[in-house]
């Protein structure tokens, strides 16, 4: 698979779009476009190929070889915000279909992925945020209920967003489960472990038996797969030397690492990156007969370092206990507080003040929190 | 200042101890603690909770420091995992 296909199938699962491959001619469909009239549809780009499926092909209808094919577009054009067609418009039927030519100034298109990459990207920006909201699909299902302006403007606070999820035991499942029901775009998970009888406990509903000994990414990523576009699976362990770059296109981490090393290499690479995180963890103890502990939730807020001061350093302590203890409660309450303050950060939800660092303690059910100063 | 000659009571790793003065820093609760607890100190650098007698409740983090009074009880979960 070539870097441009892998890109570009990334990108159609986000946006509900769907890969065709066909006999001499790849294509993407669902990719809105501009109507001459401003309004937003859906069409087909396509583009046409060679025997080896890579290298570009004259349409019919247009001379070019680095042209493709818009079908389904009202008049037969898409549209700029500006008014003008998308592209030099090379062949039309004025009703339905055209073939358009975009040129590179960085010269060729590299294969014909690439060109169908740039196309569709070209044809879909044309169109507006909250006009994209009634077609790029995140849900697999129709979902009933009030589809005011008020209502889409609050979604796209999420629209549009790609976050990232980094460990997937007892806290960052529910972390998955919550976000997924929330409109981000795409939803990036790493885990390079397997599943254990104990992570069916934690995890948020029913993964079935079978799910033992599979990868916690790639086992849970394709369960979420069947409900929502747009989640993409990294079946590996996060390794600095190896994936230093695994964030540059994130707006939003979180980290649910137990160890210690990782977590502390991940933290510095985001803060370097400037990409906004939340840390979890929780600490419990079997005492007495008797549970105690607490959980914490930690976001790096105004200050990228803080994380330093914030996220304890522990490792090893308390692992005993944790291991034995399956608290799926704990961990959906330690979620839910990390997803809360993500809402809040975004500013879906109204905030009296700005939290980055929240502990619920067990015993006392109380939760004690750091706030930036104003 | 409002220190005490005989100290404040104060309660570390379930033990009563008189600190003499009325602050105390959070790198000196965990001296404390490992000396008080032996078998179970204080592993990296997680955050310490405290009580005050009137119900106050909050943390104390690496590098802070907190007013202390009689009854002041600080209490640690040991680990941070997920």
């Amino acid at each position: 698979m070539t870097d441009h296909e892998d890109l570009l199938r990334q990108i159609a699962q986000a946006r509900g779009w769907t890969i065709e491959v066909g006999q001499n001619r790849i294509s993407v469909r669902g990719v809105p476009y501009r109507k001459k009239d401003g309004e937003a549809g859906t069409c087909q780009v396509m583009v046409e190929t060679q025997d080896d499926g890579l290298t570009m092909k004259a349409p019919e209808h247009g001379g070019a070889s680095h042209a493709a094919w818009l079908i389904g577009v009202s008049e037969g054009r898409a549209y700029q915000a500006i008014g003008e067609p998308v592209g030099n418009v090379l062949w039309t039927d004025d009703t339905n279909s055209c073939v358009i030519s975009i040129k590179r100034d960085e010269g060729e298109y590299s294969n014909a992925w690439h060109a169908l990459f740039v196309y569709a990207a070209t044809v879909a920006g044309e169109v507006g945020l909250e006009a994209r909201d009634q077609f790029e699909r995140i849900f697999k299902f129709e979902i009933d209920g009030e589809d005011s302006r008020e209502m889409r403007a609050w979604r796209n606070r999420a629209r549009g967003q790609r976050v990232a999820i980094v460990g997937l035991g007892g806290v960052g499942l529910w972390i998955l489960d919550l976000m997924s029901k929330t409109y981000v775009s795409e939803i990036v998970i790493w885990d390079g472990d397997v599943i254990e009888g104990r992570n069916l406990l934690r995890a948020p509903g029913w993964a079935g038996q079978d799910a033992i000994g599979k990868n916690k990414a790639q086992h849970f990523g394709e369960h979420y797969q069947q409900m929502r576009n747009g989640i993409t699976i990294r079946a590996e362990y996060w390794q600095a030397d190896e994936h230093a770059d695994a964030f540059q296109d994130i707006d939003f981490v979180f980290v649910a690492i137990d160890k210690e090393e990782p977590r502390t290499a991940l933290c510095e690479r985001l803060e370097q990156m400037s990409v906004p995180f939340i840390d979890v963890g929780m600490g419990i103890e079997l005492s007495q007969g008797q549970v105690r502990g607490s959980c914490q939730v930690f976001f790096t807020g105004e200050d990228p370092g803080r994380w330093r001061k914030g996220i304890p350093t522990v490792e090893g302590a308390g692992e005993k206990d944790y291991y034995d203890l399956q608290l799926a409660d704990m961990g959906a309450l330690n979620a839910t507080l990390a997803v809360g303050m993500w809402r809040r950060h975004t500013g879906q939800y109204e905030a009296e003040q700005r939290d980055w660092l929240i502990l619920y303690s067990m015993e006392s059910n109380d939760l004690i929190k750091r706030t930036e100063q104003q | 200042m409002e220190e005490r000659k005989a100290g404040y009571e104060i309660v570390i790793a379930g033990r009563n101890i008189k600190w003499p003065r009325n602050e105390i820093k959070y790198e000196e609760i965990k001296e404390e603690w490992d000396k008080l607890s032996p078998d179970r100190t204080i592993v990296g650098n997680p955050p310490v909770h405290y009580t005050r007698e009137n119900g106050e409740k909050d943390i104390i983090l690496p590098g802070e420091s907190v007013k202390v009074e009689d009854g002041f009880t600080v209490k640690v979960d040991p680990s941070h995992l997920s």
